[in-house]
């Protein structure tokens, strides 16, 4: 059994001292260089939206009729996220090793793209 | 690269152990340090990913080309350490994937803990997740 990783906001926690600092630059080992307001943004989570849990993703994906390609965010309300940060596309494996699509196919073929 | 190093004093500075890209061949080529978080030990590769022993014996190959060499110069840094470059080093997603912050020219370098993938800077979704 793998150990737990980290959340989002542990992650947050763990960078916060750099903001402490005269930051003026940020070269992401991903991505192309850019400035502290990048960082600033891009350590804060939205606060303000609870995560789902996968019990209740679930539960609301079974009980979902949408369309094609229609955001969770609409289907959930805009102040609810699926876990800060994660990301769920249709084909994509979930935390818990479903593969969504497959889930959403039997479920008539919903497409999700969930994010924050 | 090779051409600014030319006139300097260059070492190589990995956030992560699996970054190591082309580290071999400038270390071949310049005879440059390398700084690199410790790579994942069996022990650490059966907690993290729930390997068997048996499948995580010897630990991650990461830089293992590195730390077995002799002409190599390898420096195994840690969340805290400060660099002798002027480097300092914080915790990232993991305690050797590690987040930069290079002082005297006001840069941070967020290895694989901040990412851009097209959206905008965030924290990796790669996580693994709690």
């Amino acid at each position: 059994m793998a150990a737990e990783g980290v959340t989002g906001e542990q992650v947050v926690e763990r960078l916060r001292p750099l903001l402490e600092l005269p930051v003026e630059l940020v070269l992401p080992v991903h991505g192309a260089p850019t400035d502290r307001a990048a960082l600033e943004r891009g350590t804060v989570l939205t606060a303000d939206v609870q995560p789902v849990a996968w019990p209740r993703l679930l539960s609301l994906i079974q009980g979902v009729v949408g369309r094609e390609g229609q955001e969770l965010g609409e289907v959930l309300g805009e102040d609810e996220v699926v876990e800060d940060g994660y990301s769920i596309g249709p084909g994509e494996v979930g935390e818990r090793g479903l593969k969504l699509g497959e889930l959403l196919v039997a479920d008539g073929g919903v497409a999700l793209d969930c994010h924050r | 690269m090779v051409k600014l190093a030319s006139d300097r004093e260059p070492v190589a500075v990995l956030t992560a152990p699996w970054h190591e890209r082309d580290t071999q061949s400038l270390v071949e080529r310049l005879g440059v340090p390398v700084f690199v978080p410790p790579p994942d030990t069996a022990d650490d590769l059966v907690r993290k990913y729930g390997l068997t022993l048996e499948q995580a014996v010897g630990g991650s190959p990461d830089v293992a080309w590195l730390l077995a060499g002799t002409a190599a110069r390898p420096h195994l840094y840690a969340v805290g350490d400060r660099l002798p470059i002027g480097i300092e080093a914080f915790l990232g997603r993991e305690h050797n994937d590690l987040v930069l912050w290079i002082e005297s020219t006001g840069a941070v370098i967020p290895g694989d803990t901040l990412v851009d993938f097209g959206r905008a800077l965030e924290i990796n979704e790669w996580l693994r997740r709690a």
